[in-house]
């Protein structure tokens, strides 16, 4: 790309300035006039909604420009270039381009004539949300902030809760025509070299016209992009990933996403919220072990039911048993394909739930569960066995806590269903193991995805103390896996 | 060249899944029986299925959903199972059967009874753990079960666990009848049903005969 | 980072090892035990467990000899012709029991879970999964084990211990009546299970950073803990069937199962989800022979371009070596191989591979 250099000629710079952003009509110049005798002349380029009324007081703009206009013409260069106003954020540019780029990141610029460089001066920048409790991984205790789309604010959310000279962000920017800002936000002396030279080349390795959101570098740097099981956290919580920086592992923000991705990662680590920690220890093992029963629920249980019932009905007790032969019979369907049919609807209607505007979205559970549900099985298209089988899976895939995880089941689950259909337990103990095969040979970024359960001798099976379950917080003193070699202590008695 | 061979193969696999057919019956084309009746009558055994009462369905007929049939006859156990499951409208599922009711005749014929058990072994036909009983006439019994809450089978097994806990020893289960066809180590002894007015009462038991002429004993 | 490394701790060489070991003894071993010794199995037992350690002695001794795993050293030093006819019988060998590992998966299948099934059909299924497990590597299979190991020997621990409380003690007597002889016909079966040791000589270059002496060690422990689990279970199925019961079955852990009543629980009959304890162990078995077999092809071919066709061929031939045991009314041929191809090669080769080196640097020292 040209790179032109700003002239002092403000009027070059007007024209240039002019031609780049041609038939833009949200993108403001103002020429104004600064000095005591208003003879400099100068020029201001911004985004409408992006620069509050530069008139008022209160913004760093409005009081630069204000106080320009009070000093003589002969002082204005100097106390441009020394920043004697005292402003924070203000960046000289040497370039048309930059200066350009600067304005594109929601803040103004400011010409000069007679001086020989652009000014980015920071204000209200783009629209946004606020900080707000994130829509998903809700928890009762621990902080109710949710990450934004500001990358900027996303930045400071961690830095808050790590308030470390070893916290460093790099900065990176992707996306052809998007320049979108990519953060990657680690703690330096716990950080392994190989896993921050992995990522950096992962997300520079494509060139594409726009990052609209963290979700497209996660697609663009996994490895494995075939898998069901993602191969990168995903967050909405800054304690989340300030715990994560602080584990030795790697935060990256995008700019216009409030989800973060967390690498490396594990199976584990999918299973895990934040009040875990928050929590003693007996609640946090109890609410890990229900997790882990529901994850292997919500993949597992109606193929199960279909192999139990069409090819080992020894297994459930008579009574049982008679009680759903009785169930079953007038239903049109085979037993698999019923359940098909029903875990599809389930997936139509979460689906609709999610689609649907606020009070729309609330009469979706009583117009599926109740009507839908009552009215198939009342007219004997299904059993009531089923509908409880389907439901109970689905409650099983919502107490996963991550939403991307919980996919991977609710997908899996169909594997199962089909094979155990066709052969029963078999089949079922089939699906497993592929699933099993095709878990033990993942990684993240170097990191086996079955950690803890696998290789935790690496770090003296304390990884294990934070699995399925979780030991006292005492007892937790190395840091996991992620964390460099040497730097494993974090807890320690005075 | 690496997809056109991944294609065959998913192609042949398919095919061969399609001809092979699938195993899986549907619990509804299924029945239950829940207890079995082997006799000796006129030289030929005598087989028969008890199944369960049903409660009456919504919708459903209840004939529909019964099923029953009368016992058969004929000269091997193997060919009495075919022709009564051959009667059956659905899929004999005998994983839930509870009790095996010998017939005293049966019993007297070592040789008949030898050739059942051998069959039970070899087939694997019912499960190890369902209790055996002797009766004089099996199908006496099963005039009783108009009177009983369940079915005959179910009743059966919930008598004699009652009995069992009550003090009467551990019953031999139709695994240790077949183990103790080739370890002959201990001596077999197993419940003697009568029935008098209608009720099933078992005061004696029936040892079974090891080449030895067979008698019974007070329980 | 270590995730691909194709290491394996010791951790994981124990369970690796322990599931290779109990799968078929425990399966096919107690009738086999019966019929030759009856009650005093258990001594075979004791006693195949003894020769089994003092084989692992003499294998660590000679591999510690060699200082690098078997195939590597026979490629130093025997000549390329040797060289070859070796690692062809070995290629034989693995495969051989690759297929006899997969036909008893199969039938147990076939004959617990889904008799409808035709056999091919449940085979094929078994060596796809097979063959997707190998191509993940050693590390992703000892991965695999390694989880599955504590869930699966738990279960089976609470069944053992449900069952020994429905024991036929006067089954129980009668021990010290078999003759000698028997013994240890039944202690030559017991060692003839524990062939998966062989595999100790093809270890060393998988195993991480660990001292020569804590590999030898975790096999040693897996051996015997494959021993102890086999010795408990014996004695409940000779409670629980009688010896006489026991010679008739063909796989009396399974008939146990279906006997098994946990009482006051949710479920009647337990022997479907038992099965997944065979199902997992003989799938170890299977595709630990089929990993090895897959490299020593390489290792002929010379070739690393080709792996997954060389899976695929060998699959091919470990299918028809179980379809071959499965039409056969009698393993006769099997039992031949073993004796004159895999005894062989099990006991001699190591030592006869190791003397022929030491000749080799005295000639050339």
């Amino acid at each position: 790309m040209e790179h032109t250099k700003i002239s002092t000629d403000i009027e070059q710079n007007i024209k240039q300035f002019q031609q780049l952003f041609a038939d833009s009509a949200d993108i403001k110049m103002k020429e104004m006039r600064l000095g005591k005798g208003k003879k400099r002349r100068c020029f201001l380029a911004y985004i409408e909604v992006a620069v509050s009324n530069m008139l008022l007081e209160t913004t760093a703009l409005g009081r630069l420009l204000a106080a320009l206009s009070e000093l003589p013409d002969r002082d204005l260069n100097q106390v441009l270039n020394e920043n004697a106003m005292g402003i924070s954020d203000v960046t000289p540019y040497d370039t048309i381009e930059d200066a350009a780029q600067g304005m594109l990141t929601g803040d103004a610029i400011l010409f000069v004539d007679g001086y020989g460089h652009a000014l980015k001066i920071a204000d209200k920048g783009y629209p946004g949300m606020g900080v707000q409790e994130p829509d998903s991984e809700k928890v009762i205790r621990g902080s109710k902030e949710g990450f934004t789309d500001s990358i900027k604010t996303n930045t400071a959310l961690i830095r808050k809760r790590v308030r470390s000279t070893r916290v460093k962000v790099e900065e990176v920017q992707e996306g052809v025509r998007s320049h979108t800002a990519i953060d990657l936000v680690y703690m330096a002396d716990l950080k392994y070299e190989s896993v921050l030279r992995q990522i950096r080349e992962k997300i520079t390795e494509y060139e594409i016209d726009g990052v609209m959101d963290s979700g497209i570098l996660e697609q663009l740097a996994e490895k494995k992009w075939y898998s069901p099981f993602p191969q990168f956290q995903t967050t909405q919580r800054p304690d989340r990933a300030a715990l994560a920086v602080l584990e030795g592992r790697i935060v990256l923000l995008c700019d216009n996403s409030p989800v973060a991705l967390i690498l490396p990662t594990d199976l584990n680590s999918f299973l895990k919220t934040s009040d875990d920690y928050y929590n003693r220890f007996g609640v946090a093992t109890f609410a890990r072990i229900l997790r882990y029963m529901a994850a292997f629920f919500a993949m597992t249980l109606p193929g199960l039911y279909l192999a139990v019932t069409n090819f080992h009905t020894q297994i459930l007790p008579t009574p049982l048993l008679l009680s759903f032969w009785e169930a079953r019979i007038g239903v049109p369907f085979p037993a698999a394909l019923e359940v098909i049919l029903m875990e599809i609807s389930f997936e139509l209607l979460r689906e609709a739930g999610v689609r649907l505007p606020g009070a729309m979205g609330n009469t979706i559970g009583i117009v599926g569960g109740l009507i839908i549900g009552q009215a198939a099985v009342d007219a004997n298209l299904v059993s009531p066995i089923v509908v409880i089988v389907v439901a109970f899976t689905a409650l099983c895939s919502f107490s996963i806590p991550n939403e991307e995880f919980a996919f991977s089941f609710r997908i899996l689950k169909f594997y199962v269903i089909v094979l155990s259909a066709w052969l029963g337990f078999f089949g079922f103990l089939i699906a497993l193991l592929t699933v099993f095969i095709h878990l033990s040979r993942l990684e993240s970024f170097g990191i086996p995805y079955l950690m803890p359960f696998v290789g935790a001798d690496v770090n003296d099976y304390h990884d294990e103390r934070d699995s399925i379950w979780r030991a006292p917080l005492k007892k937790m003193v190395r840091r996991p896996i992620y964390a460099k070699r040497g730097e494993r202590i974090r807890l320690r008695k005075k | 060249m690496k997809g056109k061979i991944k294609k065959y193969v998913a192609l042949v696999l398919s095919v061969q899944q399609l001809l092979c057919g699938c195993s899986a019956t549907e619990l509804e084309d299924r029945c239950f029986p829940m207890m079995a009746v082997v006799d000796e009558k006129d030289g030929q055994i005598f087989f028969g299925y008890g199944f369960p009462k049903l409660s009456q369905k919504d919708n459903t007929d209840l004939e529909e959903a019964r099923v029953n049939i009368a016992p058969v006859t004929g000269k091997t156990m193997e060919s009495c199972v075919q022709t009564y499951d051959s009667g059956l409208e659905k899929l004999a599922d005998c994983n839930h059967m509870k009790v095996l009711v010998f017939g005293e005749n049966l019993m007297e014929d070592t040789g008949r009874y030898a050739d059942v058990l051998s069959y039970l072994k070899q087939t694997g036909l019912f499960p190890r753990n369902i209790y055996v009983c002797v009766a004089e006439d099996p199908l006496a019994l099963f005039e009783t079960e108009e009177d009983l809450p369940q079915d005959l089978g179910s009743y059966l097994e919930q008598y004699l666990q009652n009995q069992e806990s009550a003090g009467s020893g551990k019953l031999f289960k139709l695994g240790r009848l077949l183990d103790e066809k080739e370890n002959h180590i201990l001596q077999i002894m197993l419940p003697y049903l009568e029935t008098e007015d209608h009720i099933i009462f078992w005061k004696t038991m029936y040892r079974v005969p090891d080449d030895r002429f067979l008698y019974k004993q007070e329980k | 980072m270590f995730s691909n490394n194709n290491r394996i701790s010791t951790r994981q060489v124990f369970r690796l090892f322990v599931f290779d070991f109990v799968g078929e003894s425990t399966l096919i071993l107690p009738s086999q035990l019966a019929a030759f010794a009856g009650n005093d199995g258990l001594a075979s037992i004791v006693l195949g467990g003894i020769m089994g350690s003092l084989y692992l002695w003499y294998l660590a001794y000679v591999l510690k000899k060699m200082e690098t795993d078997l195939v590597t050293y026979m490629e130093r030093i025997l000549p390329a012709w040797m060289k070859k006819i070796f690692l062809v019988l070995l290629l034989v060998y693995f495969t051989g029991m690759a297929g006899y590992g997969a036909y008893i998966f199969s039938d147990v299948i076939q004959k617990g879970l889904i008799a409808g099934e035709p056999f091919p059909l449940i085979l094929i299924l078994v060596l796809l999964t097979a063959g997707y497990a190998v191509c993940g590597g050693i590390e992703s299979r000892a991965r695999v084990y390694e989880i599955l190991f504590v869930v699966l020997f738990v279960l089976l621990a609470v069944m053992l211990l449900i069952a020994a409380g429905d024991l036929e003690m006067e089954y129980l007597y009668g021990f010290f009546q078999a003759d000698t002889g028997s013994v240890m016909k039944g202690s030559l079966a017991v060692f003839f299970c524990l062939m998966p040791l062989f595999l100790l000589a093809f270890f060393p270059s998988y195993v991480q950073k660990a001292k020569w002496g804590k590999l030898v060690h975790a096999v040693h422990a897996a051996m015997w803990f494959a021993i102890g689990v086999l010795a408990v279970l014996y004695v409940i199925l000779l409670g629980s069937f009688g010896s006489r019961s026991l010679t008739t079955m063909k796989y009396p852990a399974i008939t146990l199962m279906s006997s098994i009543h946990l009482r006051g629980s949710f479920l009647k009959r337990l022997d479907a989800f038992m099965i997944a304890i065979w199902f997992f162990t003989l799938f170890a078995l299977v595709t630990v022979f089929l990993f090895y077999a897959q490299e020593l092809v390489q290792k002929l071919r010379k070739k690393d371009t080709h792996k997954k066709w060389y899976l695929c061929g060998v699959m091919a031939a470990v299918f028809g070596v179980a379809e071959m045991l499965h039409q056969s009314s009698h393993g006769e041929w099997f039992r031949d191989y073993l004796l004159y191809i895999g005894i062989p090669l099990f006991l001699f080769l190591p030592l006869f591979v190791l003397l022929w080196g030491k000749g080799k640097k005295r000639h050339e020292g």
